[in-house]
């Protein structure tokens, strides 16, 4: 019966009653969307099941900092990506002190069209492996944008309500997300 | 179900999107919902604490950074001022201290008695002898005193006698009048030229005034 109902009326009931039931209903919807989002944000399986848990622990834990005025998937997906640019945000003090630098050559990877033969980019596998690594490469604050619009398709509003940005704002971000990706990418779609 | 484009930058960049578009959906572990039971039933709330600067503190950081600098300049040009006050022309002569005390412990060692000697402002010194009573000396400095003269006698007037005034002289550069008649030189006399010189003298005298 409690399947039926949507997001809002899920928490809602979470609210009210604390009927761990809807919690875990909740969680069943969005676990993979947000695994999704996150793992293309952050790049490694194993720190995004850890922030998608740590999303999920602090809508537990502050499911009455929720409004109803908003929708439930715009403010999870919001914890979701403050918690993977704080993740961003402290691995780059630790890149500081790292010697190797392991990013550039990611970036002969992706954009070094000699280096990866033309016949072993057909595998889709290293196709999507190279598309990862080369959103990694995008800025964050473009990347974030991309990812939303065009990986978890959400509208340009609703995006708008995640960063806590302007409409405008979003759409020049995605514009240039976009064209940071079609150079990074040239390689792959002139195949 | 297909995407709505909002405008034409979703056209424009069309090969970009269908290659995001066709990644392959990253699913959650099989035992996520289960850590995550776990972790509730737990308590286990450990979430990761956001290592955030304040913002009043990078705002107050450069102020308070130029501040410390400024105060760290200053010390050391108050300390570099200080060096400078050590200018030998500056400080007192440690060679008169010097011969006085050398003086003082030659006179102790040949009374056979040692006294406590302390220097007073005005250039006395206070000498504390043996029996503890103190006697104020007038110091005695390496010169000659029919040689030399005390400037702050000269200047004060307080000592003007007779037995200075050739010293004051010397002091003033002979601008007080004094009885001087010229150097003169030793010249070895002829008793018989004087004895014609005092008898012309003489005469004229007899002429003059015998009459």
């Amino acid at each position: 019966m409690k399947k039926l109902l949507t997001d809002e009326e899920l928490i809602k009931e979470f609210q009210n009653s604390n009927d761990i039931e809807c919690y875990n209903l909740l969680v069943k919807r969005y676990k993979d969307p947000l695994m999704n989002f996150v793992f293309r944000f952050v790049g490694d399986r194993d720190v995004c099941s850890d922030i998608v848990q740590d999303t999920m622990i602090k809508f537990y834990l502050k499911k009455d900092s929720y409004k109803s005025v908003a929708k439930f998937s715009t403010w999870i997906y919001t914890i979701a990506g403050n918690l993977a640019k704080n993740e961003l945000k402290r691995r780059n003090r630790r890149k500081i002190y790292s010697v190797s630098n392991h990013d550039d050559d990611m970036q002969i990877q992706v954009e070094d069209k000699e280096f990866v033969a033309p016949d072993r980019l057909a595998d889709n596998k290293i196709k999507n492996n190279m598309i990862q690594k080369a959103l990694l490469k995008v800025k964050p604050v473009y990347r974030e944008v991309v990812i939303l619009r065009d990986i978890q398709e959400f509208s340009y509003e609703e995006i708008a309500e995640i960063t806590g940005l302007t409409i405008g704002t979003v759409k020049s971000r995605i514009n240039r997300g976009r064209k940071q990706l079609q150079k990074l990418l040239k390689n792959i779609y002139r195949e | 179900m297909e995407k709505k484009f909002y405008n034409n930058n979703d056209t424009n960049n069309s090969e970009v999107i269908k290659l995001l578009k066709n990644l392959p959906k990253i699913k959650a572990p099989e035992n996520f919902e289960f850590k995550l039971s776990t972790r509730i039933q737990n308590g286990n709330f450990d979430l990761p604490k956001e290592q955030r600067i304040p913002k009043w503190l990078t705002w107050s950081l450069g102020p308070i950074a130029a501040l410390a600098l400024s105060a760290v300049v200053f010390i050391f040009v108050f300390s570099n001022s200080q060096f400078q006050t050590d200018n030998l022309l500056m400080q007192k002569p440690e060679l008169r201290q010097y011969i006085n005390t050398v003086k003082n412990s030659k006179e102790q060692k040949s009374n056979g008695t040692f006294s406590k000697v302390a220097k007073t402002e005005q250039g006395l010194k206070a000498v504390i002898e043996p029996n503890d009573v103190v006697i104020q000396r007038k110091p005695q400095f390496p010169f000659n005193d029919a040689n030399s003269v005390n400037l702050d006698n000269y200047v004060n007037r307080a000592n003007g006698t007779a037995r200075n005034i050739g010293s004051i002289q010397t002091v003033s550069g002979g601008q007080t009048s004094i009885n001087f008649n010229g150097f003169g030189i030793p010249v070895k006399t002829n008793p018989k030229q004087l004895e014609a010189m005092k008898k012309q003298i003489d005469s004229l005298h007899t002429k003059n005034f015998g009459k």
